[in-house]
């Protein structure tokens, strides 16, 4: 018989076969969803983090297991919903207007979902008044903004005004992409910065102070 | 200031007022010793590191009256002898000659090199061809560097064009006329190739629209110039080729024409592997054409030893007896200072092979090659190559993402025309890098789809041999055809993409 150890693996090991097997296979046998989230998918995401900083796994494995969390969350969200339990953050993320990019953005938000976050993926090429407009309909802790390209950064600039202006002054934004530096996020008046897709589960729950 | 130059000269230099304030590095690039800045000097990469007052910085963040001495690493100049490829194969047949007087240029504008070839238009022979390192690199290594530099300055930057035409192009048709003894006056017409972006930075037109989607550049189709208003000394017509979008451009429609990708049933893959890797499928119902931004990796953008092939560049590599063993870009002779990204291919195939390397690109860490050694102050597990240079964990994470982003985008337009990777007819490899690809290597490390190796054919710089097609026959209205024929494909608005990249990240067979 699997055990929830058994899934915690598949997902560090990015074997999204077996996860897409184990996840109903574990739910019939009477563990709760929420359990498979605090004790396979959460520990699974902590531990791809880890190695991540720590360079024993590289971007290749982290998209792979990032993937199999996705799988495993595809199943489980519906059933942690029916069953009326809220993660206690909930966080937004999208790639600024003009730019297109969205696997790095992708990565995080299965990252964030792996830390236990509610995540709302606006996707790609959102305008500053649909963040505006989620923000007030999911009320979110966490804003994400990603911008890949140099030449979107202007986008990313505007945006993160646009949401102060607004008047939502207490959401922490946070920024990333492959252009941003710490100097940069500082600059434009974000409250958070993370140079990869591990580091950006430490860099929310700093500027949620939890 | 004190200048050392990597071989041991001393050279003093003093720094004017004005230039005090400038970037070490483009002080230096104004006294003749331009430095590697290839991210544009926006302090993002390691290529222009030198040793200033004891410490090594990078040169462009640095500011030239705070440095008193400075030592210049062999590594950090700018590699100004590139191999570019400037030979072809043309494979087309059904366009009918057009003979008559003059001398024809045809030009290849690629980002990182140029190629140039002279054609005596009466009886069709080819009297010179080279190329050169395109001397926009300052500005940054690939398109984006270069968008980023002329939005910055309103959307048009006279000093991209004039590093295209006075600094490259200028004396690229000098030596060509040298070799060919042939008057540059004497040059009746010009046909250009190149990608959408370059295109642009050679018409002087603005990259505004190149900067966020949606894209909207100035021009797509063909169009003709004057060579003395781009700023030429001499005076002839230049024709553009046409490029069917933003990002695939004159180079993929002039290439596949010389191909002969047109004049078979397919299903046929066209992947030219430049500095922005353009792949074109034809299926029997048509065109699919998209771009990758793979390029920069395989040229050494963010590789611990990485560099584009040229003198004192390891260009293939193969495990003999647990030796490297290394074949070297251009003449033989110097010091060995880099790897090219076809070596890096053959490196991973071989390491692959012989157990060094898991399918998720990790190093047997049990295996006697693999060692750990420190790499930018962190302890990352490595392979030696040959003196100094070495294969790191890291480098190979960079390459797995590159080769997957390319397969990943064929996998996604094989998909799209519903045609699987075995019905593939002919696999045709373009572009400077695909020149020096050991094609089985390709296929084996899940870069190219799995086809028999019969039906690889490396045909060279076919976007240089497109252009020599149009200046010859009839051929350029087939390549405005084709433009309008080409469904050009954003691939991250597919949603398969993803799927796909991650699909082709490991060291697996794509069949």
């Amino acid at each position: 018989m699997s055990t929830i150890e058994d899934l915690k693996t598949a997902v560090i090991n990015g074997r999204r076969k077996d996860v897409k097997t184990l996840v109903p296979e574990l739910l019939e046998s009477g563990i709760e969803p929420a359990a498979l989230l605090s004790q396979a998918l959460i520990p699974a995401m902590g531990v791809v983090g880890e190695r991540f900083k720590k360079n024993e796994i590289f971007v290749p494995e982290m998209l792979v297991s990032a993937r199999a969390m996705k799988e495993a969350m595809s199943v489980l969200e519906p059933k942690l919903l029916e069953a009326g339990i809220r993660p206690e953050h909930t966080a937004l993320i999208g790639t600024v207007e003009g730019d297109l990019h969205d696997i790095g953005k992708n990565l995080v938000a299965t990252m964030w979902k792996g830390a236990g976050f509610d995540v709302v993926d606006l996707g790609v090429n959102v305008p500053a008044a649909r963040f505006i407009e989620a923000i007030e309909e999911h009320e979110p802790h966490i804003v994400g903004l990603s911008a890949l390209l140099t030449t979107t950064m202007p986008a990313m600039r505007d945006t993160v005004a646009a949401i102060r202006d607004a008047g939502h002054t207490s959401v922490k934004l946070l920024v990333g992409g492959a252009p941003i530096t710490q100097s940069y996020a500082d600059e434009i008046g974000a409250d958070g910065y993370s140079r990869d897709a591990a580091s950006a589960v430490d860099a929310a729950k700093a500027a949620l102070g939890v | 200031m004190e200048i050392t130059t990597p071989d041991g000269r001393r050279h003093r230099r003093d720094v004017p007022p004005d230039a005090a304030h400038l970037p070490l590095s483009s002080w230096l690039e104004r006294g003749h010793l331009p430095l590697n800045t290839r991210c544009g000097e926006r302090g993002l990469c390691r290529g222009c590191l030198v040793e200033a007052d004891g410490r090594m910085l990078r040169a462009c963040q640095t500011e030239t009256g705070a440095v008193r001495t400075v030592a210049i690493p062999d590594a950090s100049f700018r590699d100004n002898r590139l191999n570019g490829v400037s030979t072809f194969e043309i494979g087309a047949r059904r366009y009918a000659p057009r003979p008559r007087p003059g001398i024809g240029l045809a030009l290849d504008i690629g980002t990182t090199t140029v190629a140039g070839a002279l054609w005596n238009l009466a009886d069709g022979t080819c009297l010179a061809h080279t190329s050169a390192a395109n001397e926009q690199r300052r500005f940054g290594d690939n398109v984006l560097s270069r968008i980023d530099h002329a939005v910055g300055l309103g959307g048009t930057s006279p000093a991209l064009q004039s590093a295209l035409i006075a600094d490259t192009l200028e004396p690229l048709i000098h030596t060509l006329c040298a070799v060919a003894s042939v008057d540059p006056a004497r040059i009746t017409e010009a046909v250009a190739a190149g990608n959408t972006v370059m295109l642009h930075g050679f018409a002087g037109a603005s990259l505004q629209g190149f900067s966020a989607y949606p894209f909207r550049p100035e021009f797509l189709g063909p169009r003709t110039f004057r060579s003395r208003e781009l700023g030429f000394s001499t005076d002839f017509p230049i024709v553009f080729g046409a490029s069917p979008g933003a990002f695939v451009g004159a180079d993929i429609t002039l290439g596949a024409l010389a191909s002969g990708i047109l004049e078979e049933e397919g299903p046929a893959l066209l992947v030219d592997f430049g500095t922005n890797g353009e792949i074109l499928l034809k299926t029997r119902d048509g065109f699919l054409a998209t771009a990758t931004a793979a390029g920069p990796a395989f040229e050494g953008g963010r590789l611990n030893c990485g560099a584009i092939a040229g003198k004192g560049i390891i260009s293939s590599m193969a495990l003999r007896g647990g030796a490297w063993e290394v074949g070297l870009a251009g003449e033989a002779g110097g010091r060995i200072s880099g790897i090219s990204g076809a070596a890096y291919i053959d490196f991973i195939a071989e390491a692959l092979q012989a157990g060094i390397l898991n399918r998720m690109g990790r190093f047997d860490t049990n295996h006697p090659a693999v060692e750990c050694a420190e790499v930018d102050g962190e302890m990352q597990r490595c392979v030696k190559v040959c003196g100094p240079l070495f294969v790191s964990e890291a480098d190979v994470a960079e390459l797995i993402q590159a080769k997957a982003a390319i397969s990943g985008g064929v996998m996604t337009l094989l998909e799209m025309a519903q045609t699987n990777p075995g019905e593939l007819q002919t696999v045709y490899i373009a572009g400077g890098f695909g020149y020096h690809l050991n094609g089985a290597h390709a296929m084996a490390v899940g870069m190219l789809p799995d086809v028999p190796f019969e039906r690889l054919h490396v045909i060279g710089n076919a976007s240089l041999g497109g252009a020599s097609l149009v200046l010859q026959s009839e051929a350029g209205s087939a390549a405005d055809t084709l433009c309008g024929e080409v469904r050009v494909i954003e691939l991250n608005q597919v949603g398969s993409f993803e799927d796909h990249f991650i699909d082709c990240m490991p060291l697996d067979r794509i069949s």
